[in-house]
Formats: structure tokens, sequence, C-alpha cells
């Protein structure tokens, strides 16, 4: 009897820990953070004149204001001690009449919606202004450190809570959508824009705005480009789970959460801390005098995916149709900080801030820069065998060839060499997981590969892709371990047609996040057994949305999945390009762009990814000979403190034609050799003469002239003009660099 | 025996299997590149290339210079002319793109000036005085105006009787010769461009295009006469393509472009800018995007707009459904594609027109308002660097030039197609032979085979005369001396099957009359046997014929294509052989016809496996000899399939004449009603996955 009763108990506490761990695992949000959230805690409502700045609550460094009632009731300014600069939630130079606050109502707003109604199936966007009846349905309670605000809209039938609260280093403003979307029927509130006109400028203010396109880019104020589209870049890039059909063209990753307001001598620089998987950095540069220069973070809530049922595609989906997933949210909230940075700050110092932000610290990074190699060991080419067709492998360079190169290049420079081998694990070429390291045969052998380690002195790195499995195997099997879209659809990394920009056919299948953390976790452990290292290509940058019906995983979760396995196995490893939140892993960092995506609204392109990340580790550029203008890129890297890349192919490179590889049209290294040394040398020398490759600060002169200052305050001209320049630091000729003589200033 | 007959069904079974998964095109494994120019390979393929020009910087989008609805632009005497047609105004810039003037054209009446305004005005040319024509498109006049804008001639609607009265005079573009007669392009009419003599008459028209006669076109006017007015009506007009742009260069040959082709018109009106002729896989006169695609039901597909001449004759035409720019030589390859449609820069919205300064590219946006300058890259220019020593004939000094080229961009075919004609002209032939290979330049590589097959042949003819001289003696003697080996070693004559090739091909009556009462299990066999290397030798012709005549790419290799053009072709003709025997009381059996059947096949089976061997070592010029050897294999063929007909199904000869014919046309039924089966098959299926498809998708939901 006893060890029934005993039985019974165990039984018992088993079932309750059981449903605890499954309560614990279904409060995880779509940003991976904990959903079991503390709730607002309200101090009472905030009732004070109508359209008058009161004080909210102040501390040491800030004072927050707000106007509770008429129709500006919404609107706040932040007030620094320090420096007793005032940044206004909207423009304070408007029209305030009704008429004005009417005609102008985004600028009198604090956010935009998109709202999809289910039954007439059209998108409608609100600004807070008209969707709260002109800045009435809203109210406002007092909050440990601000205030919260609920905002009614749509007939009552949208609730907005927006939290504004301040702290040591600036204001925070943040959102729950959950709440939101609870109160929905037949709307869907689909995208959120917060605080459009925060830190805006009139007309005519001098000033920039600072979006993380690429490396980076700067939209100047008041720029007179009429015709320019707003810039709108997502966050990490697009969603996997939304590739559309048609490729828009060709754009750098926005790897960074961020953006950054120049007006006259005042800097604000502001970061997404939840919700930047889901989020958009958007600039609109002011072209009259009633409009103005802004730059905001815009979220996408609920996500939308094309069906059609037709087998045939017709026409490419002319008949498809749009469908929302309203229950899986894309994000569940929003927090995003406003840093008012001191007075003067331009760009580096928004990206000495950042650094710090983010907590990488700076270590000695050494002032000869390496030489990073991207070394292609073999692919499958189909041809015809005395007429019969067959796939063969072909090697492109076998271990032993990688061994001459390396020998060859290091005797020519000084600089250590950093070698990514890329495309010579057996499952990668056949296009299975990676989930065990295997070299393949015919390129050499494990000793071989060992001592081709030894001789690069441990900084060989292979390759291990996440985006290259196309067969099942390895422990993958597609069905199972596939991400999938709204429509229930499998998702794949599709080949686009350059010419049309239409998908040409789906290649690679884009995998679980889980599934991949388990696949990494064990190719690392196969890795560190055979005492080698990894060159992760896109594990910083992987991120989907996985739209399983039982399992939704959001980009958010999925990001944080592979975040802890980033911080877990790529401590000594290569990282490609990563997103913020592997900024701080890795050995190096390869392939940090040099450029933006160039949008019309644009006006220059800075390296603050790079300054960012300056002194931090030692990051490569992209391979300088997938270019045709090489030298562009090599003041590129001299600009950004960055190491130069080349990729290279030992064996006849006529091999990559018909091929996935034709991307490779100059990757010969016979062709390339003299040219790799002749760049490296001269990167060594530059660096040499200015005894450092730490970037301290970088300006654009008026002349459109780089003036790079280094931790060793020496100084480089970089110009990537037509024309010679001359500059108050000396004269520097087109389309190039010019190390700046002390005291010619 | 059956057991072996089994074994070797299987065998050929397993064969064909291996050969049809072979077929199917393998995954590679793939990266994404970081460049997104292309080009198109001699397959028609597209190939990653990098960028033979920048974005330089863009004219219109600041707060110095603005345009309004800018719709065409020139380039003399070192200015840049931009048809302002919102404006209604001219602005000019100089070469280094700073604003110098703006001309808003004037008539002087009583002293005074009077401005005209423009109406949806789209050309624009600047003579060689500095005059300006503009082609003001919605008020049908072309204006002729001095340096400063003053107007000193209207060219109105022409009153030649050739220019259709109901047709709107709507002039959109215009050029000036030296002679100084004007060329004025009209939409929507076909019949080239309308020249106005100097004085301002009009004279006539010139560089219309020919209608081409194509099957389409022949079946469209066969199709017309029997049509209604109405019906007529509904159908598109037999009419000439129409020229979309026109330009003139420093020799006055006129540039003319239409959707899809580029032209230059010597004086007569004939096109002279052709690609060279030679046996290519691809046609090479089409220009543009050979891609297309459908989204949203949208098809966006080449319509070329406009084209511009530089100073080094390179030519450009502008697309503007897809934004690309193309960048042809005076030969017509291919050099560079530019742009694209988006809102970065270099990219456009609506391009308009698209000119050259110096060795800058420009092209005009309507709806961004604002000219986008791109300016040769590094391998760009050493691009232009090889072609123009490669054209002057220059080979050698092309040599070097043509090698840095390569180590930008190794997929250049143009690249290796200069080094194979340059190691071609300093004698070195296998050489040439390598890189015209690589280049896909059959016809430099035929003259390259040609002078190293001369020179093997040289090398080597004396030891050949004497192997041969050696190799018959020794096979006289062996026959002279046969018997008594025979005798001596007890060799015993075999039994002589009836199904062998020999005995087929040179006694075919016999063979066809020993065939109907023949029931072994040998010829059976043997008949599978020749339709099994039948179809191996048809995929070995489409893979390893002699690159000279191989016009066929692996990646685009269909197994099933020739399944169906040889084991589909027998069974065919068999089964309408058998209905048609059946029909005509014929004593046909389908043993008796599928191994005649056959048998038949067998001399044009052998001429494949000839051609694939001799077209290893034959020229361009010699491919006569195979295409010969091909006839004689058919017509024995066809013949043999008669000498079937008539044994096997003991017709005379009139009615095995009028069997085979019969039996062409059942096989064209059965193909139909196959054809017809296939499309409906493939409904049902597409119905099926869509029923599967909304099943899934309310499942998931």
């Amino acid at each position: 009897m006893f060890k029934k009763i005993l039985a019974f108990v165990l039984i018992f506490c088993l079932c309750i820990a059981g449903t605890c761990v499954s309560v614990s695992g279904a409060a995880a949000t779509a940003d991976g953070t904990d959903k079991t959230k503390t709730e607002i805690k309200t101090l009472g409502k905030i009732e004070g004149a109508e359209n008058v700045f009161e004080l909210v609550t102040e501390n040491n460094n800030y004072a927050l204001y707000l106007i509770s009632k008429g129709s500006r009731a919404g609107e706040f300014y932040l007030e620094s001690k320090v420096t007793g600069t005032k940044w206004y939630s909207n423009p304070v130079d408007r029209d305030f009449s009704e008429e004005g606050l009417a005609q102008n109502a985004e600028a009198s707003s604090q956010f935009t919606i998109v709202v999809y109604s289910v039954s007439s199936k059209a998108r409608r966007s609100y600004n807070s202004y008209q969707g709260t009846n002109k800045n009435q349905d809203i109210t406002f309670a007092k909050t440990a450190n601000g205030y919260l605000a609920t905002y009614k809209l749509v007939g009552g039938n949208i609730t907005v809570k927006l939290h504004i609260e301040i702290n040591d280093k600036g204001l925070v403003a943040s959102s729950d959508f959950t709440s939101s979307s609870k109160n929905i029927e037949r709307n869907i509130l689909t995208d959120f824009s917060l605080l459009t006109s925060f830190g805006a400028s009139k007309h005519g203010t001098e000033g920039y705005m600072l979006v993380p396109d690429g490396s980076g880019a700067l939209v100047y104020n008041n720029n007179g480009k009429k015709k320019a589209k707003a810039i709108n870049l997502q966050v990490y890039g697009g969603d996997k789970a939304f590739s559309a059909y048609k490729k828009s063209t060709l754009t750098v990753n926005t790897s960074l959460p961020v953006l950054g307001i120049k007006n006259e001598d005042t800097s604000l620089f502001a970061i997404i801390e939840e919700g930047a998987s889901s989020a958009y950095v958007n600039a609109v540069s002011a072209t009259t005098a009633q409009s103005y220069n802004r730059a905001y973070f815009s979220f996408k809530l609920v996500g939308s995916d094309t069906v059609s049922l037709d087998a045939s595609g017709g026409n490419a989906q002319l008949t498809g149709s749009e469908i929302y997933a309203a229950e899986q949210l894309l994000i569940d909230s929003m927090k995003v900080a406003y840093l008012p940075l001191e007075k003067g700050s331009g760009y580096s110092e928004m990206a000495k801030f950042y650094r710090e932000y983010l907590g990488i610290e700076k270590q000695t990074v050494p002032t000869t820069p390496s030489l990073f190699l991207e070394i292609y060991g073999g692919i499958n080419k189909e041809e015809s065998f005395y007429g019969i067709p067959m796939t063969r492998f072909k090697k492109l360079t076998t271990v032993s060839q990688a061994k001459t190169v390396a020998t060859e290049l290091k005797d020519a420079v000084s600089g250590e060499l950093v070698i990514s081998y890329l495309d010579m694990d057996s499952a990668l070429i056949s296009g299975k997981a990676q989930k065990k390291f295997t070299l393949k045969g015919s390129l050499g052998s494990k000793k071989s590969l060992k001592e081709l380690q030894t001789l690069v002195n441990g900084n060989l790195y292979l390759e291990h892709n996440l985006l290259k499995i196309s067969k099942n195997g390895n422990g993958f099997l597609s069905f199972r371990d596939s991400a999938s879209r709204i429509s229930g659809s499998t998702i794949y990394d599709a080949i686009y047609d350059i010419c049309t920009g239409v998908k040409a056919k789906n290649r690679y299948f884009v995998v679980k996040p889980d599934t991949l953390a388990g696949i990494v976790k064990k190719y690392n452990t196969s890795m560190t057994k055979n005492g080698f290292n990894s060159a992760y290509v896109n594990l910083g940058t992987y991120s989907t949305s996985d739209f399983n019906k039982k399992n939704y995983v959001s980009r958010g979760e999925g990001i944080e999945t592979l975040k802890n396995v980033i911080d877990e196995v790529a401590k000594d490893d290569l990282l490609y390009a990563p997103n913020d939140y592997a900024l701080g892993v890795g050995k190096y960092l390869a392939d940090l762009p040099t450029n933006s995506s160039s949008y019309d609204l644009a006006d220059e392109d800075v390296p603050f990814y790079q300054l960012v990340m300056t002194g931090v580790k030692e990051y490569s550029t992209v391979s300088l000979n997938e270019h045709s203008n090489i030298y562009e890129k090599f003041l590129k890297a001299i600009e950004s403190g960055s190491s130069i890349k080349f990729s290279v192919v030992y064996n006849d490179v006529t091999m990559i034609k018909d091929t996935d590889y034709e991307f490779l049209f100059g990757a010969s290294y016979s062709a390339r050799k003299e040219q790799i040394i002749e760049y490296q040398n001269k990167l060594e020398d530059v660096y040499s003469a200015l005894g450092s490759r730490v970037v301290k600060d970088h300006v654009i002169l008026e002349n459109g002239v780089r003036l790079v200052t280094f931790d060793t305050d020496k100084q480089i001209l970089v110009n990537f003009g037509e024309l010679d320049a001359n500059t108050p630091y000396g004269t520097v000729k087109a389309n190039d660099y010019l190390l700046v003589e002390r005291g010619e200033e | 025996m059956r057991k072996k007959i089994a074994k070797l069904i299987v065998c050929i079974a397993i064969s064909a299997l291996i050969l049809l998964a072979t077929a199917i095109p393998a995954f590679a494994t793939g990266a994404t590149s970081a460049n997104d120019s292309y080009n198109y390979d001699s397959w028609g393929n597209v190939t990653d290339v990098p960028n033979g020009y920048d974005y330089l910087l863009s004219i219109g989008d600041s707060n110095d210079i603005t345009f309004n609805q800018p719709r065409d632009m020139y380039y003399r005497g070192e200015k840049l002319y931009i048809l302002n047609t919102g404006d209604s105004n001219i602005v000019v810039l100089d070469k280094d793109y700073k604003i110098v003037e703006k001309i808003v054209p004037f008539t002087v009446k009583d002293g005074k000036r009077e401005y005209t305004t423009f109406n949806e005005a789209s050309g624009i040319f600047i003579t060689e005085g500095g005059r300006i024509l503009v082609a003001d498109t919605g008020n049908a006049r072309v204006l002729v105006c001095e340096p400063n804008g003053e107007i000193i001639h209207t060219l109105l609607k022409p009153e030649s009787e050739n220019f259709p009265a109901d047709l709107m005079y709507k002039p959109v573009k215009t050029v000036m010769d030296d002679l100084g007669n004007v060329y004025v392009l009209s939409d929507g009419f076909y019949y080239g461009t309308i020249v106005y003599s100097a004085d301002g008459s009009d004279g006539g028209f010139f560089g219309a295009n020919k209608i081409e006669v194509t099957a389409e076109v022949i079946a469209s006017m066969f199709w017309r006469q029997f049509m209604t007015d109405k019906q007529l009506g509904y159908t598109e007009n037999l009419t000439p393509v129409a020229i979309t742009s026109i330009d003139i260069d420093d020799d006055n040959f006129i540039y003319t472009c239409t959707a899809d082709s580029v032209s230059r018109l010597n004086f007569v009106g004939t096109n002279i800018f052709e690609p060279e002729k030679g046996p290519d896989p691809i046609d090479k006169s089409i220009y543009g995007d050979r891609n297309s695609a459908w989204v949203g039901g949208i098809q966006y597909k080449t319509n070329l707009s406009d084209v511009a001449i530089s100073e080094d004759n390179f030519v450009f035409v502008l697309d503007p459904v897809m934004g690309r720019v193309f960048e042809y030589d005076k030969e017509s390859n291919l050099l560079n594609i530019i742009g694209s449609i988006g809102n970065q820069k270099g990219t456009f919205t609506v391009p308009v027109a698209v000119e050259t300064v110096g060795d800058d590219l420009l092209v005009l946006d309507q709806e961004k308002g604002k000219v986008t300058v791109f300016r040769t890259t590094d391998y760009g220019a050493l691009l232009h660097e090889a072609t123009i020593l490669y054209h002057e004939g220059l080979f050698a000094e092309a040599y070097d030039k043509w090698e840095v080229v390569l180590s930008y961009n190794s997929n250049l075919e143009l690249a290796y197609r200069g080094l194979g004609r340059a190691n071609l002209q300093d004698g070195n032939y296998e050489d040439a032979m390598y890189y015209c290979n690589l280049g896909q330049d059959r016809l430099g590589y035929s003259k390259a085979f040609r002078l190293y097959r001369s020179d093997v042949a040289r090398k080597y003819f004396a030891p050949a005369i004497i192997i041969a001289v050696i190799l018959i003696i020794a096979i006289f003697v062996l026959k002279k001396l046969w018997p008594k080996i025979k005798a001596k070693f007890n060799i015993k004559d075999r039994e002589k099957k009836l199904f062998r090739p020999g005995y087929i091909i040179f006694h075919p009556l016999d063979f066809y009359d020993r065939l109907y009462a023949d029931k072994s299990r040998h010829t059976i066999i043997a008949a599978v046997v020749v339709v099994a290397l039948f179809f191996i030798g048809e995929v070995m012709s489409n893979l390893a014929t002699g690159f000279i005549f191989n016009k066929n790419n692996m990646t685009t290799f269909n197994a099933f294509f020739l399944i169906a053009k040889t084991l589909g072709l027998v069974a065919i003709w068999t089964v309408s052989e058998l209905v048609v025997g059946s029909l005509r009381f014929g004593h046909g059996t389908l043993r008796r016809v599928f191994t005649g059947t056959c048998a038949a096949i067998i001399p044009y089976t052998i001429t494949l496996y000839v051609n694939l061997v001799i077209s290893q070592f034959l020229t361009h010029e010699e491919s006569a000899i195979m295409g010969i050897i091909s006839a004689i294999g058919l017509i024995y063929t066809i013949f043999l399939l008669y000498q079937s007909v008539r044994v096997c199904q003991r017709y005379d000869a009139g009615e095995a004449l009028v069997a085979m014919l019969l039996d062409v046309l059942v096989a064209l039924v059965i193909i139909l009603i196959l054809v017809i089966v296939y499309m409906l098959v493939r409904q049902i299926f597409m119905f099926g996955a869509t029923i599967v498809n909304e099943i899934a998708f309310r499942f998931n939901q």
C-alpha cells in the first residue's frame, strides 16, 4: 500500500513538474524573451493643462515633459540637463491651428499604424492624430520613470499602448502588441511606425541621418532629392519565409538595428532593444519648407503570404490571394532607446557609443594586417563524359595546392594569412547537412590539411554553410526539418534569374532554427575533435520565421536560438559579416561590407559598421577580386581600417562555367597572385606608416574627401572622387590616398 | 536462351535508365554572388560577369539643378543638351556636367521674341554647327533652331502620298546628316524614317524594315485570305517592325533600333551591323535580353527604345522594360549590360534616353527626372581597349589585353575568341583551337583545325601510307591463307544468322523475303539491340559530335526528347504499320513489322556513328560530307522501310507505296493523339495538384 501511495505521489509530482515545464516553454515570446513580463505599474492618471508641456519625471541627466490634453496630446520632449538640448517628439515650428495640425497630421502623431480589414481585404494607414480623433482618445498614466499612453484608434477597435520612460542614458519607448492584437476580430494591426517625428528637423537645418545600410550611409538633411523614395531598410535583411517570386535589385544587408540623427551640433542615436527581428529603418529628407528631415523605426507585426492554389502557376501567380497570419505575431513587443549624444558628435562618436552599448571591448589588433584568403576546394559539375551526361567532381584547389598558395604568399607578405577553405567538405559538396567534418577525399588528406593549418599558424577555417542543404541525409529530413511559410509550403533559398529577377528554381532547404542549432553543435564537436576551426559563412546572419502550425517559431526566437549557439561554438572561429547579436563572437570577421545599397536618397557611404568594430577584432573587406575597380575597394579598406580579402582557385578557373560558381570569374590564382601580393604589401605599408589600424575618427570633408584619424593620431586622406582634391591637409589625387604629414593642417 | 534474352533486355533497360538518370541535372553546390552584372554566353545562358560600368553621379536630383519630365538628350561639341520637356526648354551642361545655360526656342515677331511651348517633345538632335532639332511630338512638328534657340524651320507632316492620310504625324526622334538631310521618326509609321531634304521639302522614306517571311507569317497570310473584314480587324497587321529610335554616327551611318534589333544602315538602307555568320548554337541577331518573365500577369520582355553610338563606335541600346542598357561592339558582340529598374543609384524608373560622353554612359530617367552617369570600370576600360585592337585586326597587340581581361572575367567568351584568333594568326593552331573552343568560336576553331590537321597530315603522311600498305598486304595475305589456316586449326564456319547488318544492307530483298518466315529469337534480340544502338547513337550525336558541328548544350540535354525521337518513333511506326496493315489486308505481324522496321533503321544508325567519328576530323567547310552521309543513310532507311512494308505485308510495289503514305499519316495521327492525351493528363494532374494544394492549405489553416 505504501508503495502504491509513494508511486502515486511521485507520478503526481512528475505531472506537476511537466506542466510547469510546458507552461514555461509556451511562455517564450515571438522575440525570444520571457513572456511573463511584469505589467507596467501605473501610478495614477496624468491630466494637465491643454496643449501645455508639463514635467512628468526627471533624473540627474534628463527631464521628460508631456502634453496630456488637447489637440497636441501625446507630444513630449526630452531635455538634457547637461547640455540643455531639447528633443521633441514632434516639430515645434509647425502650425498649431486646428487646420494646421490636420494638414500636417503625421507631424502631429506619435506613431502610424497599418490595419488590414479582413472583410474588405484592404490595407489602410492611420496616424495617431487622425486615428484618435485628433488626439482626443488618448489617456495617460504615470509610471515609475515616465508615462503610459493608451491610444484608442479606429473607433476604439485598436488599442495601442505606448510606454515612454527615461533613464540615465536617455529615453526609452516601448509597446506590447499582444494586447493590441487581442481586441481585434475584423481588423488586423499589421505595421507600426514609432515616433516618426522624434528628432525631426525643419527644412534648412544642417545635418544628416545615419542609416545602417551595409557599411552605413548618410542621408543629408534637405538634400534636394525630391523624387527619391524614402529609405526603408529591413533590419537583418529579408525573412526567407516571405521571399517573393520576383526579387528586387541587389542590396547589402542591414546588420545593425540602429539609426542616428545629427541636427546642427546636436546628435541622437537610437537602438532597437526589442523587436529588431521585424524592424525597419526609415529616413526621409525634407524637400519643401513644410516637410521635415526624419528618421525612425517601423515594425511589421503580422506577416502575409500570397497563396496560389492553381498548380499550373499560370502567368506567374496572377490568381494568387493574400493571407495574413494574424495569430502568429512576428514580434510581441518592441523597445527602442533614444540616446542623446554629446554636442558635436558625428557618426564616429555614434559608432563608439554603440560599441560601448554592446559591451564589446577593444583588444589589441596587430598593426600589420592579415591577408584574408578564400580558397575554393571543388564543385560538382554536370558534363558529358564520352557522350554520357554525368555529374563529376571538379577539383578547384586541392589541399596540397592550397599549401602552395599559402607558402608562396607567406613568403611575399609580412602579415598573417587567414584562410577560409570553402567547398572542401563531402557533405557540403553533395548538398547534405554538415553534421560531421569529412574532407572530400580527392582534395587531400586530413594530415595534409593539418600541415596547412600549421603553415598558417592555425588560421585555417573550414567552411560551414547553413544554406547549402539540398538533399536529405545526415539526420536532416526535409519534410520534418524544413521551415514553413504562412501558406504551409516549404521555404527554400531560391536561385533567381539575374536577368529577370524572378525565381528560377528552389535550390536549398531553409532549415528550422532548432534543427540547425543541433547540426551546428554536432559539427562543432566533430571539428573540435579533429582540431580544426570553422568559417561560418552564414551563421551570423541566418534568420527565418517558421510558420509551422504546430510549433510557430518567430524570426526573433530563431535568432535567439542561433545566438546561443554562436556564443557556444564560434568563440575561436571566423564569422562572415554577422548581425549585431554576434558581433562580440569569433576571432576574425570577414566580408564586412564597405558600401551601402546606394539608395537614391542616400548621399554618402560611411564605414559605420567598421567604426563599431575597429580595434575589437580583425575584419576584412569582401573579396577584392570580385570587383571591377579593385583599387577603389582597396581605398575602402584603408578608409575603414580593414584587412583585404581575395578569393582564389588554383586550377583552371574555366571549370566554373555552367555551374553556380560563375561568380568566381576573377579568382584565378595564377592571374591574381602578383596583384594579391602588391595590394597586401601596399596595405601593410600604409598601416605601418600610420602606426595603427584602429580608426579613431572618420570625417567627410566638404569636397567629399575622407579624413581618417587613427588612434596614433596619424591621419590619412582618401579621395574616391574623379578629380584631384585640395584640402587643408594636403592635395590628394583623384581615386587615391594621402598620408597627412604632421603639422600640415 | 529465353533467360539470355531476358538478361539482355534487362541490361538494355538498365543502361537506358542509367543514361536517363545521368541526364537529369544534378544539384551542384552553390553560393551567392556579390555582383549582379550578367551577360549571355553562346548558348543564350546568363553568366555572371564583373561590372563594365559603375555608377558615377546623378544630374538633376540636387538643390542645384532639377528637370521636369526630361525626354531626350544629345551630346555634341563638349556640351550635353537635355530636352527638358516639362519646362519647354533645353538645359545645356558642359562636359563636367555643370550647367551652362537654358535655351528656350523662340520665334522673332516684330522684333520681339515669342517663346514656344513644347507638347510632349521627345527627341533632340544637335548638328555639327550647333543647330538644335527638336521633335515636338504633341505639336506634330520638328523645330530647327539656331544655337541660341531661334526657330528657323518647322518641319510638318509630309505631303507625300505614301504617308497615310489617316495617320497622325507624331515625330519622336530626329537626326540630320552632313548634307543637311533631316531624318524624322514618326510614332506609328512603319515605313522607316521620313527624310526631309536640306531645303525642308520631304523627300521620301529611308530604312524601313522588311517583313520577315517566317512560317508564322506565311500561315498568317494564308488564313487572312479567308477572314472577314471584322476578323481582320482583330488580327495583327502584317507590317514591317516599327523603328523605335534613330541615331547617326560621324560617318553618316544611320543607326536604328526596333523592339529587339539594332541596325546600322548604309546609304542604300542595307543593314551592315550584323554578327559574324557561323555555325552558332543560337540566333545572334537578337538584341537585348534573351530571357523574359511573367510576373502577376505582366510579361517583362525586352523592348528596345533608344540607341546611341560612342566615339569608339560602341553601340548602346536602351530597354526601358527591364531598365537595361546593352553595349555592343561593331561586330554586335554584347559587351556589357548596365542598370536595372529600382530606387538605387544606377537604377531607373522610366528610362527614356541613352547617350555617351567620352567613356561615360548616360541614361535619362523621365520619372526620376535625372541623368545617371556611369563610368567604365578598370575591367570595362580594358575590355574596350582589347575590343578596339581586335577589330583593327591587331590580334597580337590585343593578346595581352585579353589576358588581363580574363583575369577579371574568366566567363568572357569574347576574350577567349580574341586569344584564339591571335594564336591562329601566330600559327599556334593547337592553342588557337583551345581558346576558340572556350570562346565557342566554331569558325575560328574550324580555321585553326584545318591548318592543324594539315600540319599533322604532313608530318605523319609517310608513316601512315607505309602502315596502310602493310595492312593491305597483310589482309591480302591473310585472305589467301585463310582456307589453309582454317583447315590446319579445324576452324568451322559459324552458322550465319539472318539479322546481320551487312546482309541487310547489301541484300535487302533477300533479307526481307527470309524475314517473313523467320522465327528465330536471335532476330528479335538483334532488333532490340539495333533500337538501343539507335538511341545511344542519338545521345552520342548530341553530346559527342565534334565541336565545330555540335550545337547542343550539356546543361539543356533532354534524354526524354531523345527517347521519343528514337524508341518512340520506332514504336509509333510499328503500330501505325500494323494498323494500316490490318485495314488493308496485310500479312504483317507484330514480330515481322517490328524486326523489319528495326532492320530498316540500321543504315541511318550506322551513319550516326560514322558522322560521330568523322565530325572529329572535318572542318566547317567540309560539313557537306556529313550531310551527304546522313542523307544516304536516311534515304536507304526509307528504302528499307518500303521493302519492309512491301514484304511483311505482302503488298505489290504500288500498294506498298500507298501503305507507306498511310503509315505516315497514321503515325502523325498517333502523335497528335499522344499530344492531346499528354495535355489532358497534364490538365488532370494540374487539377489534382490544385485540389491537393487546396486540401493542404485548408488543413494547414
